[in-house]
């Protein structure tokens, strides 16, 4: 596979959260706005960016029987990275992300990444990997945030769209309303895919 | 035993590389973190005391008498302006619907209610978490600290009486005994 | 294997029995109910009566359309499904509160799960549920029935100390539907008629419902303050109407005799518990939605032994 191809598997044909479903535990709990959303899935993508690169560069050094705490320890430390620094310089978005940054070291798209493809790849695949697999996760979290934000605030992006007039659905925002619009999204582009796929 | 050994090293070797790392952006951050943190606490006191200029805590005697006579008491610290204390902010933690909601209270010298501030919940948004909300939060101003605040579901009628968030009466309470907590405080201990 | 009829050998049951038939039995049965609460509360019952069961409809034969199964809204379950959704909603509701529900019964609840018989949960209160979450400032908005509907908390409102003050209603009240609450919720006696027929056609039997109200009297009895509370606790609220029609719906309730038992009962206790301890007054809802999840569990453990069966480890 070349190196483009690499990086356009994951924005699509293998899209992590709609075709892959990984990583749910952050794509259910933080999506409650766009903003939030998008924040989340940069600071993903960076981490499986960082990841990815280090895991494939130390491939050969690292022998198989230690090969999971050796990625979770490389993990762990590009996530403490991200967040002292967002702690330090980005506050706000901090503290609306609070205990989700922390807890990306458990998301199993990261080491899904390393395990499958970094550790048998060379690094500027890797990176192509990652910055693939982490943008179609960021994407497709902004999307899910940007619908629950509409329909369960009537804002998008915290620009009010609807007006006064609307009554935003309060579920959309609790998480039952990530299920549900997790689901439906789920659906539509699995009915949007097969449908490609017809028609090609 | 020897690959034991060498995968120990190993191991060893990339856990020392990040502790490296780590240890040097910990260095490289610390300083601004706090810095943020404080000049947060201090933007939220200031806007629920106006009058004072800047913020001390209190004699640690004085402060932990107070803190261990009352858990859900978190920090007092007294608001000057020039030499002069001008009032109190008082930052009370009481349970909510969600978890525990946290008040910040500006009380000045005079007993009035300056101002206050939810800075921390985990209320059901859309509901309880309007309680960050200007038109909630200004209910309290001026009111007087000498009697007892109290929630009412309908328009307030009386002084010291809150109109309760619509449905969200349990955050509505939380908000009102975390600003009575900081009102008796003050009675009690720090208008004397 | 879809679509395809299975025949199992002999002896074959014959019935008359049909879906339309049994949909048409519960709605005769709701009607006494209905036209109460449209004498109760007037002309927006009767708006918010018609908009669920249209949008019910309209969204049944949508979906059907669209995922190109035969069109069946003739067998009149989304009928009933829109006017159950009805009898859940506060008669000050605006008017796009059943359109919504309705829709979200419908669409997500029943269509997306595979239509009639293959909801997990009965679709008008996984619509109710999802309203109240969404909107708990309306569908919380209680009044008293007749023309000069002035603001007022629910019978069991009062009883779990939201409105200080307030006086409760007397029983004869409760029982006729004299009181603020849901559209089709506030008249036990007309729900009870609807029942009693109900039991008459056969299309629901004890064993839900008994149980239910039963558990439910016995726990008010002892935990919540005597006997005159336990009649508020069965006759205010959505007991009546949630035992009889709610509790009771076939696909989302145990098939054995056993089960059914079990079913009643645990919806009772989480009523109570919900109504004695928890943040709403009101339980019934949410616990037949537990315990619909759990029905397949309690089929499962209450199969009736086959006769004649040779023990497999023996």
């Amino acid at each position: 596979m070349s190196i483009i191809k690499t990086f356009k598997n994951g924005l699509l044909k293998e899209n992590p959260i709609f075709i892959q479903l990984l990583g749910m535990c952050p794509t259910l709990a933080v999506t409650t706005t766009a903003t939030d959303g998008l924040a989340m899935g940069l600071a993903t993508t960076t981490v499986l960016v960082s990841a990815n690169l280090v895991v494939s560069l130390l491939r050969k050094l690292i022998p198989s029987k230690i090969r999971i705490p050796s990625y979770i320890v490389i993990i762990a430390t590009f996530v403490t990275l991200i967040d002292m620094f967002m702690h330090a310089y980005a506050i706000d978005l901090y503290r609306s992300l609070g205990l989700f940054i922390p807890l990306i070291v458990v998301n199993c798209l990261i080491l899904g990444r390393a395990e499958s493809f970094a550790s048998k790849n060379t690094p500027v695949r890797a990176i192509s990997d990652g910055l693939g697999m982490g943008i179609g996760f960021a994407w497709a979290l902004t999307l899910l945030g940007s619908v629950r934000e509409l329909l369960g605030a009537g804002s998008i992006f915290g620009i009010s769209v609807f007006g006064e007039a609307f009554k935003p659905a309060i579920i959309m925002i609790l998480p039952p309303g990530a299920f549900l619009a997790l689901g439906i999204l789920v659906g539509i582009y699995n009915w949007l895919s097969k449908k490609r796929a017809a028609n090609a | 035993m020897r690959e034991i050994v060498k995968l120990g090293l190993i191991l060893l070797l990339i856990t020392s590389a990040a502790a490296v790392v780590l240890g040097l952006s910990n260095a490289a951050t610390i300083g601004t973190i706090e810095a943020v943190e404080a000049k947060a606490s201090e933007v939220a006191r200031k806007e629920v005391l106006p009058e004072a200029e800047n913020f001390k805590t209190l004699e640690e005697e004085k402060l932990n008498e107070i803190l261990n006579g009352n858990e859900k008491v978190l920090e007092v610290y007294a608001g000057y302006k020039g030499e002069n204390i001008v009032g109190y902010a008082i930052k009370t933690a009481t349970p909510g619907y969600g978890g525990n909601v946290e008040v910040i209270t500006g009380i000045s010298t005079e007993g009035k209610i300056t101002g206050i501030k939810v800075v921390k919940h985990q209320e059901t948004p859309g509901l309880g978490a309007n309680a960050t909300s200007a038109e909630f939060q200004n209910q309290y101003k001026d009111m007087n600290t000498s009697k007892e605040i109290t929630v009412v579901k309908t328009q307030p009628s009386n002084e010291n009486e809150i109109q309760a968030l619509t449905g969200a009466t349990i955050t509505s309470d939380a908000v009102t005994n975390g600003v009575n907590i900081a009102r008796e405080l003050f009675n009690n201990k720090l208008s004397k | 294997m879809e679509g395809k009829l299975i025949a199992t050998s002999s002896p074959h049951i014959r019935s008359n029995e049909t879906v339309t038939r049994v949909m048409l039995d519960v709605v005769i049965a709701l009607l006494p109910a209905t036209l109460a609460g449209i004498y109760y509360f007037k002309f927006n019952a009767l708006k918010l009566i018609v908009l669920a069961i249209v949008s019910a409809v309209v969204s049944e034969a949508l979906m059907q359309k669209l995922f190109n199964k035969p069109i069946t809204i003739n067998d009149l379950s989304a009928v009933v499904t829109g006017l159950l959704l009805a009898f859940n909603i506060p008669p000050t509701a605006p008017w796009w509160i059943p359109v919504i529900g309705s829709a979200f019964a419908i669409i997500i609840v029943k269509q997306l799960f595979g239509g009639l018989g293959h909801n997990f949960m009965n679709p008008a209160l996984a619509a109710r549920a999802m309203l109240l979450a969404s909107w708990p400032v309306i569908m919380t908005n209680w009044v008293t029935p007749g023309a000069d509907a002035v603001s007022t908390a629910t019978p069991l409102g009062i009883l779990g100390g939201e409105a200080a003050g307030a006086s409760m209603p007397s029983l004869t009240n409760l029982l006729i539907g004299n009181i603020g609450g849901c559209i089709g919720e506030t008249s036990a006696l007309a729900l009870l008629i609807g029942a009693a027929y109900l039991f008459y056609r056969g299309v629901i039997n004890w064993r839900i419902p008994i149980p239910y109200i039963a558990t439910v009297g016995i726990m008010t009895m002892i935990f919540g303050g005597g006997f005159t509370n336990m009649l508020y606790h069965i006759f205010a609220g959505g007991l009546i109407l949630g035992a009889f029609y709610m509790a009771t719906d076939y696909a989302s309730s145990p098939v054995t005799s056993r089960g059914q038992i079990i079913f009643g009962i645990g919806c009772g206790l989480i009523t109570s518990i919900i109504r004695l301890y928890g943040g709403y007054p009101e339980g019934v809802s949410y616990s037949i939605l537990l315990m619909n999840l759990a029905a397949p569990l309690l089929d499962k453990y209450t199969r009736p032994r086959v006769f004649g069966e040779v023990k497999q480890n023996a």
